[in-house]
């Protein structure tokens, strides 16, 4: 094996070079670098932007005909969910003379004020009304989210107008945690805490295993391409006389996955960085708006190298299947059906990944989700969240790396078999029950 | 110090693409290879150099088996390989570090050889204020010619104890030819073991001492080239003169292979009835311009021995 070797870090080096010398990396990173450095400065003026938007409300009307509204409730609730409004109390009547007067002087002086009414209905219900100047810039979205704030306070003053105490609006503030039990004839009770993940969580999963599968898919895609690509210009001919077959698969896997674990690594420094700078200058973390708390706190030395451990696995392996997929075709124009394989298993891997995704944000801790973190074709994708959100637990971790390092071995073998038979193969291309006749 | 390849076997299912061929160069000099296109060459030198596993035979050099990764090989592909976008002067670095020559002895043979094949602006492309022109170093802005010279530079930068050229001079205008001519003569008297491949019979006698013609997967012939001539004896005519002499030829029962403005092509038993056929055209006042008795040509040898066999 190590005669087999020989000379892999030659290809390691050079393809590295070349890789990072390629108009096309530099390119590419130095867009990545631009959207890393600009991605939090940009959110925060988006953000700041989106915040003046949406807070244009600074005057509110008050017209309470019901007598249990508390003015300093509302304004402390508004305030808090970012409206700085001066309310004024107005004594006057919906559809009056004197309301109608009111809403024309909204409309000609005063377009960021509405009206707020509050009063009883014939039937004796509760009736809250708003109105705006349709000229000004308040918008319907401002006024039903400034509206919910509203019927909040007014079921505050509700329950303090019925003369409940702090302690009994807490009991009927507090929310309802529900667990299903069954029991069994025995009487045994037996139940499951709720274990599902959250929209957020489900989307970060979501997410994080859609860029995996991106860079998988371009790693691998590069590897082949230059594979291919040595085959139709015939280098490799030149390359076999220096270097065994195998050497030269394992340096260009590593040479890539090298590029590919950089590339990231530094983008994220950059991100963090930039985003750090920013919150320095603005007062805002734009990371803690994309990320939950969460997964900021699973962000341990630990985690971090866990989760790098299978995105580097999850890279070889599939960046390896990609290599050998590339020697079995002759030419380049033929490089995208001898990926078919490639693709097929990586696409396995993804839609495995994303279902057990949906089945923890539906049903929580499930048998499909452990399967599907064990599974060696989806653990890459889905390790690195699962173990960021907290879903994997300790022997899900080792139990799914060791299945991954073996199949990547697994692999090795397989091409250590085939690849030099098939590296100086030109013809049509290999198909896989002509591979399995080569490995045997 | 000598190269024997012994019972080469390659199998492709059923059908036999080399069949034990054996050879043997006991001294430096030029061993050719030669075939019609589909006969084995390029399958057996591909064994040679470990590219390909055989079913049956060995390679040993120096006494042992060779080992192409450790031995000193230098390999000028048939079809000839370079990156066609790196740089032309990377792509000659990493071949010297693959070849375990390190960077400054490499960097100097570059310099040595991009002279001797005149690709100096090619490998280090001048500089326009300061600049490089990007495009100017690549291999795929350079012509078929310039491309085989760089190729012929990467088999030649290990300084190769052992050098294979499979068609080193195809494709090459006169000029170019005779500059590999002159490097492979170089080699030669640097006392260098070579392999070469062509189906251009005159360089093949201009070079090798000894040859191998294979037909279908076997050698149907193999020796030193002068002795296999020897053997076949000075029975090509070439005579040109000043009025007819097909009455003569006819007497003297020759075979007329050929008849040219420059003359016939006659086939003789041996040199006393040539020496007869002279002797009458002398004797009868018949001006000869032209008379040369010699062995076969390479090139007869081989259309004999292989002509109307080989698979087209």
């Amino acid at each position: 094996m190590k005669s087999k070797l020989s000379g892999w870090k030659d290809v390691f080096c050079f393809t590295l070079t070349q890789t990072l010398k390629s108009k096309a990396f530099l390119v590419s990173f130095v867009v990545l670098v631009v959207l890393a450095l600009t991605a939090s400065p940009v959110m925060g003026i988006i953000s700041r932007q989106e915040e003046n938007d949406k807070y244009t409300i600074k005057k509110l009307y008050l017209s309470d005909e019901t007598g249990i509204f508390n003015k300093e409730t509302a304004r402390t609730m508004l305030v808090d969910a970012g409206w700085n409004v001066q309310i004024e109390t107005v004594d006057i009547k919906a559809g009056s003379e004197q309301y109608k007067e009111l809403i024309q002087k909204i409309d000609d002086t005063e377009a960021e004020a509405v009206v707020l009414t509050l009063g009883y209905t014939e039937q004796g219900l509760l009736s809250l009304y708003l109105e705006y100047s349709s000229k000004g810039d308040v918008s319907k979205t401002e006024v039903s989210a400034f509206q919910q704030v509203l019927l909040t306070a007014l079921g505050e003053a509700r329950y303090s107008a019925a003369g409940l105490s702090a302690e009994q609006k807490s009991i009927l503030y507090a929310g309802v945690f529900t667990n299903i039990l069954s029991a069994d004839t025995e009487g045994n009770i037996s139940g499951e805490a709720d274990t599902s993940i959250s929209d957020f969580e489900y989307w970060f999963l979501y997410a994080l295993l859609f860029i995996l599968m991106m860079i998988c898919m371009m790693t691998g895609s590069q590897v082949a391409t230059s594979i291919v690509t040595e085959k139709s210009s015939k280098v490799v001919e030149y390359l076999l006389t220096s270097i065994r077959p195998l050497a030269i698969i394992v340096g260009k896997v590593l040479a890539m996955l090298c590029v590919v674990l950089t590339e990231v690594v530094g983008l994220i420094v950059i991100f963090a960085v930039s985003n750090y700078i920013t919150g320095q200058g603005t007062g805002q973390d734009m990371m803690a708006q994309l990320v939950s708390p969460k997964v900021l706190g699973a962000l341990n030395p630990l985690n971090i190298v866990l989760c790098l451990v299978f995105i580097a696995f999850g890279l070889v392996f599939y960046a390896t299947l990609a290599g050998l997929a590339g020697a079995t075709v002759s030419k380049i124009e033929e490089a995208g059906e001898g990926l078919m394989v490639f693709s097929l298993t990586l696409l396995i891997g993804v839609y495995v990944g994303i279902g057990a995704a949906g089945s923890l944000l539906g049903a929580g801790d499930n048998p499909f989700a452990i399967f599907a973190m064990l599974f060696p074709l989806s653990s890459p994708f889905l390790m690195p969240g699962a173990i960021l959100i907290g879903k994997a637990q300790i022997w899900i971790i080792a139990v799914s790396f060791i299945l991954l390092a073996l199949l990547v071995l697994i692999l090795f073998a397989v091409v250590a078999k085939v690849y030099e038979a098939l590296i100086v193969y030109n013809g049509n291309r290999v198909k896989l029950k002509q591979l399995f006749k080569m490995k045997s | 110090m000598s190269l024997t390849v012994d019972g080469l076997v390659k199998k492709y299912g059923e059908k036999v693409v080399v069949d034990h061929l054996s050879f043997a160069m006991k001294e430096p000099g030029v061993y050719a290879l030669l075939g019609t296109n589909g006969a084995g060459k390029t399958t057996s030198i591909r064994i040679i150099l470990g590219m390909l596993a055989c079913d049956e035979g060995t390679v040993t050099w120096k006494g042992g088996r060779l080992d192409p990764i450790s031995a000193n090989i230098g390999y000028l592909a048939e079809e000839r390989g370079l990156y066609p976008k790196y740089s032309l002067l990377d792509q000659l670095l990493y071949f010297a570090k693959l070849k375990k020559v390190d960077k400054k002895e490499a960097l100097k043979r570059i310099h040595y050889w991009a002279e001797r094949l005149e690709v100096e602006e090619y490998i280090f492309p001048p500089t326009t204020k300061g600049r490089k022109n990007s495009k100017a170093n690549r291999a795929d802005q350079l012509s078929k010619g310039n491309q085989q010279k760089v190729q012929l530079m990467a088999a030649l930068l290990s300084d190769p104890q052992l050098l294979v050229l499979d068609e080193p001079l195809s494709g090459l205008d006169p000029v170019n030819t005779d500059l590999f001519k002159s490097i492979i003569r170089e080699e030669i008297g640097k006392k260098k073991y070579l392999i070469m491949s062509s189906h251009q019979m005159p360089v093949i006698e201009e070079f090798c001492s000894d040859i191998t013609i294979m037909n279908r997967g076997k050698a149907v012939l193999s020796g030193n080239l002068n002795h296999i001539k020897k053997s076949y004896g000075r029975v090509n005519l070439f005579v040109k003169c000043e009025g007819e002499i097909e009455r003569y030829i006819d007497q003297f029962g020759l075979n007329l292979v050929n008849r040219t403005p420059d003359g016939y092509h006659l086939k003789v038993h041996d040199d006393s009835q040539a020496i007869a056929f002279l002797a009458r055209l002398a004797q009868d006042n018949i001006m000869v311009v032209h008379f040369e008795l010699r062995e076969p040509s390479l090139h007869e040898i081989f259309v004999e021995k292989v002509g109307g066999t080989h698979e087209e």
